[in-house]
């Protein structure tokens, strides 16, 4: 298997961060930009409280020996690759899914221009 | 027999098959205890014209030209689609939203000649604990309306709990079926992952979310999970493991359950844990016994970490999942806004609640770039010691395990808004069986000192549902927990 690109190893400074007992530095605008979300500034440091609280606590898992254990991204473990006949079937209607929309105009959808700042 | 709101689906269905009232009259009086009991929020969508239409149609097809069902409504929890009925999984982002497809389970249940009565409330895409985070407000529990009914699925427990519906179709990705089922006083059943199809299911955590029933008796949970239950082509984690059919007879006697261990970890009996609490499931436990059953002390020693791990999983698959919802094909979309990014931005933070947005930003974190590794992927690895843990006891230990469903009775509304952390470790016994996928039913144990319903959980493994209902069948006419109803003095 030695064309199969290999992890990037553990960031150790972030590990080390986790194992520590301090808090872990969260900006909260830098996530809310990931996930196109806006922070009110009186809400910022509620948040980034909450988040530290939910963060610090889950960061527990750092204790538990992992080693050589695979990771679980479906329960049943041997139901991978599930594949299905390539036919085709009826399908909704662009006027059922176009319905939906809340902005159209026609067959498409109407959205704001895309600006390059 | 004339038509009484007091009963089960089956008891309905049976009515109904024997023509002793028509589905117009039933659906009539599940509307009208609707109606007087709206201080309970219970519902966001009732389908009253729909559902009045609909019964009209079924009470001209013959009896015997009908489904299984007969005729009879359930409800339905508002994150399941539904075609031409508002599905708002109680979000401003979906508060118009008119889906143009049946989810899977509504095709099934529509196929069988159920109908749907309306859609219930829950948290907002199925994120919380106590039906709080609704953007259409709280919904109150009928056994004391200052409290929480539970969640996700409050809305459906409430409802069943009420006598509003004889059943309801919830979800449960954490706990969501379970514990409002055990704060509600009703039968909640979750199945296997991959029991039921997904599709049409408005997505959480992709790994985790199943449709459960709520519902009475342990017969009109096997008539439901019957219908909606079984392989569907539309969803790849579907399973192709056969399922019992909707004829089938769970008789709960003796027999079944006599020689099965029941199995009781420690690490769900640690001490704090209320009194009540515990006794209502070693007094479960104990009519086992009195009915055959063993009981064996064993060991789950990865319990403490799941809380951990699901609030790193669940987060992150939210975080995925509810990047559609962007203000471009359906849904909400914020006004006056020029550039797309603003549509995305303005469109999601004025559309989405605070915990949904607490908990895509968690997801988020924990998926970034240089965390991933030391957050997701390790929450995965602790995912696969979980499932481990039970895998084990099952193949050397036990045949079914006993725990408690929540640490406490439903609490006060308003009581754990203030704290996200609090309300998540109220999961703490719900959360390992949704990550290790396994079948699990909460049972109501009897009531607290203050007459609160108390949930007992039991536990099967991978699609060993037959041997939850026959426990559930067996225990029936010893509980009894049909006899104990919520008051109605908040009834209109």
């Amino acid at each position: 298997m030695s064309d199969v690109p290999t992890k990037p190893p553990l960031d150790s400074s972030v590990v080390s961060q986790i194992e520590r007992s301090d808090d872990i530095p969260i900006d909260v605008n830098a996530i809310a930009n990931l996930c196109y979300l806006e922070v009110v500034p009186e809400r910022a440091h509620h948040l980034k409280q909450e988040l530290t609280d939910i963060l610090n606590y889950v960061k527990a898992l750092s204790a538990y020996d992992t080693h050589a254990v695979e990771p679980m991204s479906h329960v049943h473990v041997g139901d991978v690759n599930e594949l299905r006949e390539d036919e085709l079937i009826e399908s909704l209607s662009r006027e059922e899914v176009l319905s939906c929309a809340p902005d159209r105009k026609g067959a498409f959808y109407k959205v704001p221009l895309i600006i390059e700042s | 027999m004339s038509f009484s709101t007091e009963f089960s689906l089956g008891e309905v269905v049976r009515g109904l098959a024997s023509n002793k009232f028509s589905v117009q009259e039933v659906v009539t009086e599940y509307l009208s205890a609707v109606k007087g009991a709206a201080y309970l929020n219970a519902f966001i969508t009732v389908a009253e014209t729909p559902a009045l239409q609909e019964a009209k149609r079924i009470d001209a097809v013959p009896v015997a030209e009908r489904g299984v069902l007969k005729g009879a409504p359930i409800g339905v929890k508002d994150n399941i689609l539904t075609r031409g009925l508002t599905t708002t999984a109680a979000s401003k982002m979906l508060e118009h939203f008119v889906p143009p497809y049946d989810a899977t389970v509504i095709e099934r249940l529509k196929g069988a000649g159920g109908m749907v009565l309306g859609k219930t409330n829950l948290d907002e895409f199925a994120m919380g604990s106590s039906n709080e985070n609704s953007a259409f407000g709280a919904v109150r529990n009928p056994w004391d309306v200052e409290r929480v009914p539970g969640g996700t699925s409050g809305g459906s427990a409430a409802a069943v709990a009420a006598r509003l519906v004889p059943a309801a179709l919830g979800t449960d990705t954490g706990g969501s079926v379970r514990q409002p089922a055990s704060f509600c006083g009703v039968l909640g059943l979750k199945p296997t992952y991959g029991r039921v199809s997904r599709y049409g299911v408005i997505a959480y955590a992709s790994s985790l979310d199943q449709v459960g029933v709520l519902a009475h008796t342990t017969e009109d949970l096997a008539l439901l999970l019957s219908i909606i239950g079984g392989h569907c082509r539309f969803d790849a984690t579907s399973s192709r493991r056969p399922l019992f059919s909707a004829e089938t007879k769970f008789k709960g006697d003796r027999e079944s359950v006599a020689g099965l261990k029941v199995g009781l970890p420690k690490e769900y009996f640690l001490q704090g844990l209320d009194n009540e609490v515990s006794a209502a499931v070693t007094n479960t436990v104990a009519e086992l016994e009195k009915l055959g059953a063993k009981v064996v002390d064993i060991s789950l020693p990865h319990t403490e970490a799941a809380v951990a791990a699901y609030y790193i999983i669940a987060p992150a698959e939210a975080s995925s999942n509810l990047s559609r919802y962007d203000g471009i094909r359906y849904g909400y979309r914020a006004a006056g806004v020029s550039s797309l990014k603003d549509v995305y931005r303005r469109t999601r933070t004025e559309g989405f609640g605070e915990e949904v947005k607490r908990r895509i930003m968690i997801g988020t974190y924990v998926l970034s770039s240089g965390y991933y590794e030391a957050f997701y992927r390790k929450a995965q690895q602790v995912r696969t010691l979980i499932a481990r843990d039970f895998t084990q006891v099952f193949a050397a230990d036990c045949d079914v395990i006993a725990t408690p469903v929540a640490p406490t009775t439903a609490y006060k509304l308003g009581e754990k808004l203030t704290d996200p952390l609090q309300m998540y470790l109220g999961d703490i016994f719900t959360i390992p069986v949704s990550l290790a996928g396994l079948p699990a039913l909460s049972i109501p144990g009897g009531l607290s000192s203050v007459g609160l319903p108390i949930g007992v959980q039991l536990i099967a493994p991978h699609f060993q549902e037959d041997r939850l209902l026959q426990i559930s069948a067996a225990l029936e006419p010893v509980l009894q927990w049909r006899a104990q109803g919520p008051q109605t003095s908040w009834r209109v």
